[in-house]
């Protein structure tokens, strides 16, 4: 397997890759399956020594092919070292360590004299930087490695006399590198090196003090083979930021130049492949993109546009202060800078409104609730119903006497046909009215019959009204018109003729109408006062409309309404209606409905009135034609009186019963 | 022997009699048949009698008589709409259709008692409430006219629900309330009289009715 492993992230990519499919970096070029995989710096290894001619193999090919076209570099004639897994780009900065041989080192470092040619002593290189040491007794011998009048050699003289005009008796054997830039930013004490020090580097150690203003140096023959680019370097002041952040590293490029023999050896150093491919005819801002087609950024993925470092995108400024992001050290995003943002103060936090869950309740509340969960709570708890002790056995025994008993008072007097009883002496107020108002009846009176009962009742009903057709056939020719309320009272009009023909075979019998029933019910009753025979059918209009019925037109024609009821309501509601029409109505009141009906009769819209058949009988009497109200009365009477008997002596046995209960629950007790 | 109609019905009020009074020994299926005969008879009665005098006299022969008037017609047509919207209340997806029928039934209903209440009851009750205090009468007819008024205010005190406890707790309140339930129980008890013998009447003609049809 031909995987690429990323050097950002580890992740292992396919052969063809270009980019990492986990972080996005840049993949090294696929390399033969014989050679070794280079060990991959993580964050938090240490680098280890690399020759930067090992990258030189894994430089595309168009990027070996611009520099071998455009400007050769004066390396190309040193041997090239053999291809060499890729190394680290930190692996240059501990290039001074123990091991490295003379080969290794550069050739402009050699120019530059600052390593010398036997190494005296092992410098400690850490990750933190690169330690110079010093030695009193091959301080001579250093300076004279050093070209004449070169920077390098009075910086080497600078630090110990430097150290010694701070006070420190014993100057450190190991300066950090990160503490170098302290000494240019005090003026050191003057010494017979300090004259050899050139001007552009005295100008770097007054440059904190006026970094924003820098003076442009003076003109020199040196200056006109610098390209233009680089002097766009020189001349743009650096900032605060910069200086702070990297004040260790020295400055080569953009500091003044005053001596053309210092930039012909600066220029003629040997310069590392990836600045060696920089040239001034060639900016990198006019780079051609179809010079480069492997590196067409067009045909980048969203995705992958998207996962570039920061500071690709970035330039000027921000690019500088991408450079002070922090670096990812974790994760996929490990080895990038920039890329998650990072406010300098935190996000503005508000804690969140506590709301408590704790109902408002008043006390008062409260104990409502309490009581009613402990009433609801009772009525879900079983209770034991104290029921009374009943101390007759059988209550249906009970109730076959009491029925026996009422079985036989009725059925006896009925049976023997008896007259035990007198006829009443007194006849209530409302039956004497109400003879009188038929006897107060014009002759051949016409009379409307209004029936408005049930069937359970008509043998009560009929023993009602018998006495007063009797005695309306006796005195009156009169003519009926029978209307039913009730549908079961239709036809209920031959029913009675029947039994006053069955009473009386010699009476003639009135001429009746009947009307049929008259739906609508209460509603119906003020349309029937102004026209009874809306509701009637087509035969008896053509009767109405014939004698003895051609007169009549509204209720008001009528000589009386009798009304024969046992429902108290409807008799209200027919009171009520028929008021205003001004006619005399009569009632037939079954017993149940005539206590409610009775004080229609004190007010007098009630003429007269049959309520019992005690009254019956005494219609009967005044009349002289004895009726069934005079066969019913003794069998009538018998069950009054047993009714009472039955009440007494009922109230008596509970009383002795509850008396007698008590003593024994007081002997038990 | 001649069996007539009437001997025959006669023959049939009392054996359905006694199987009405059966239900003294408890439900059984006698009772249980007559009372099922007289509900099948009422019922079958009633439709028949409605539907020959109302429908068929009041509704559909005027309609098909061409001597009927437009104004008549459009009347019967619209009673016609109105009945038959009534009858979607049988159905709980149509009920509301029926209601314009049964608010008009309803409205008419309420409209005639309230103003048959105010004109025949309330006010003349009131009246002759009043009536025995005038001073034509006769210091008995006050006496009476006393009780009936002691008697109306007592019973209204006795239904005095108010939410004021120290208004119930009030001494006279108390006293006519107690006053209002003695009326109340002598109201009471005086229709369970007339109940009692308005049942006692219909037996004894039942009985009758039994001796006569044995010993005509």
């Amino acid at each position: 397997m031909n995987e690429i492993l990323c050097a950002q992230c580890g992740q292992n990519n396919p052969p063809d890759a270009i980019f990492c499919q986990r972080c996005g970096a840049l993949l090294p070029p696929q390399r033969p399956a014989t050679e070794p995989l280079a060990p991959t710096l993580r964050p938090g290894e240490e680098p280890v020594k690399k020759s930067t001619a090992e990258l030189e193999p894994l430089l595309p090919a168009w990027l070996r092919e611009t520099r071998q076209g455009e400007t050769p570099p004066p390396v190309e004639q040193q041997p090239t070292p053999a291809p060499t897994p890729p190394p680290d780009p930190l692996a240059e900065l501990s290039s001074s360590g123990p091991s490295e041989s003379e080969e290794e080192i550069p050739d402009w470092l050699k120019e530059l004299g600052i390593v010398s040619e036997k190494p005296q002593a092992e410098p400690q290189a850490g990750p933190q930087g690169i330690e110079f040491q010093w030695k009193e007794g091959e301080e001579e011998k250093s300076e004279t490695l050093l070209p004449e009048g070169d920077w390098l050699r009075s910086l080497s003289t600078i630090s110990p006399e430097a150290s010694a005009a701070g006070g420190t008796q014993t100057p450190p054997s190991t300066i950090p590198l990160s503490e170098a830039p302290q000494a240019p930013t005090q003026p050191p004490a003057p010494s017979a090196g300090e004259e050899a020090v050139p001007d552009w580097l005295k100008a770097f150690a007054e440059a904190p003090a006026a970094a924003p203003e820098v003076p442009p140096a003076a003109p020199s023959a040196g200056e006109e083979a610098v390209p233009d680019w680089l002097k766009a370097f020189a001349e743009e002041p650096k900032s605060p930021v910069e200086e702070e952040a990297s004040p260790a590293v020295p400055p080569i490029i953009g500091a003044p130049i005053d001596e053309e023999g210092d930039l012909s050896a600066l220029l003629e150093m040997e310069i590392p492949e990836w600045l060696s491919g920089i040239s001034p005819e060639v900016p990198p801002a006019e780079t051609p993109a179809e010079e480069m087609p492997a590196l067409a950024s067009a045909e980048l993925p969203a995705w992958v546009q998207a996962m570039r470092p920061i500071e690709a995108i970035l330039t000027g400024e921000g690019k500088g202060a991408t450079e002070e992001a922090e670096e990812e050290k974790e994760g996929p995003l490990a080895g990038l800078r920039g890329v998650l943002p990072a406010s300098p103060t935190p996000l503005p936090y508000t804690r969140p409104r506590a709301y408590s869950i704790r109902l408002n309740v008043s006390d008062a509340q409260q104990t409502h609730v309490q009581l009613l969960e402990q009433l609801i709570a009772d009525e879900e708890r079983p209770r034991l119903r104290r029921t009374p002790k009943t101390h007759v056995t059988s209550q249906r025994a009970l109730r076959w006497l009491i029925t026996l008993l009422i079985f036989i008072s009725l059925s006896v007097p009925l049976f023997v046909r008896s007259q035990w009883t007198s006829t009443p002496a007194l006849m209530p107020q409302e039956t004497w009215q109400f003879i009188q108002s038929v006897n107060s009846l014009p002759p051949s009176s016409n009379l409307l019959l209004v029936l408005d009962y049930e069937i359970a009742t008509s043998g009560e009903i009929e023993a009602l009204l018998l006495p007063f057709l009797e005695h309306l056939n006796s005195t009156n020719q009169a003519q009926l018109v029978v209307v039913a309320l009730n549908p079961m009272d239709t036809g209920m009009s031959q029913r009675f003729l029947e039994v006053l023909h069955k009473a009386h075979p010699q009476m003639p019998l009135p001429v009746v109408l009947d009307l049929g029933y008259l739906p609508g019910g209460v509603s119906a009753i003020p349309l029937f006062a102004a026209h009874p025979t809306f509701a009637s059918s087509e035969e008896i209009r053509l009767k109405w409309g014939s004698p003895p019925f051609e007169a009549l037109h509204t209720l008001s024609d009528f000589d009386g309404v009798i009304l024969v009821t046992d429902n108290a309501e409807n008799a209200r509601a027919w009171i009520e209606q028929t008021t205003p029409w001004n006619v005399d109505l009569l009632v037939v009141s079954a017993a149940r409905s005539a206590p409610i009906l009775l004080p229609y009769f004190y007010t007098g819209q009630v003429k007269g009135m049959i309520g019992n058949l005690n009254a019956a009988a005494a219609y009967e009497q005044s009349n002289g034609l004895p009726g069934l109200a005079r066969v019913y009365r003794d069998a009538y009477s018998a069950g009054l009186w047993l009714a009472l008997i039955l009440g007494i002596v009922g109230s008596v046995w509970g009383m002795v019963a509850r008396r007698f209960s008590s003593q024994l629950r007081e002997e038990k007790a | 022997m001649n069996i007539s109609i009437e001997w025959l019905s006669g023959l049939l009020g009392f054996f359905l009699t006694l199987a009405i009074f059966s239900y003294l020994i408890g439900d059984n299926p006698l009772f249980r048949l007559a009372i099922h005969l007289f509900v099948g008879a009422s019922s079958g009665y009633i439709a028949a009698l409605v539907f020959r005098q109302v429908w068929l006299n009041q509704l559909l022969l005027p309609l098909l008589n061409p001597q009927t008037d437009t104004l008549m017609r459009f009347w019967l047509l619209l009673s016609l709409l109105l009945a038959v919207l009534l009858l979607a209340k049988i159905s709980p997806h149509l009920n509301t259709l029926g209601t314009p029928s049964a608010a008009i039934l309803s409205g008419i209903a309420a409209a005639v008692v309230i103003v048959g209440a105010l004109q025949g009851t309330i006010f003349p009750q009131l009246t002759a409430s009043a009536a025995p205090f005038s001073s034509a009468n006769t210091p008995d007819l006050w006496g009476q006219g006393a009780i009936v008024i002691l008697g109306t205010i007592g019973t209204l005190a006795y239904f005095h629900f108010g939410a004021d406890r120290a208004l119930r707790r009030r001494g006279w309140i108390r006293v006519l309330g107690w006053i209002g339930l003695l009326f109340l129980g002598l109201t009471f008890g005086a229709l369970f009289a007339t109940l009692y013998s308005s049942a006692l009447t219909a037996l004894i003609e039942r009985i009758h009715a039994l001796i006569s049809f044995i010993l005509p």
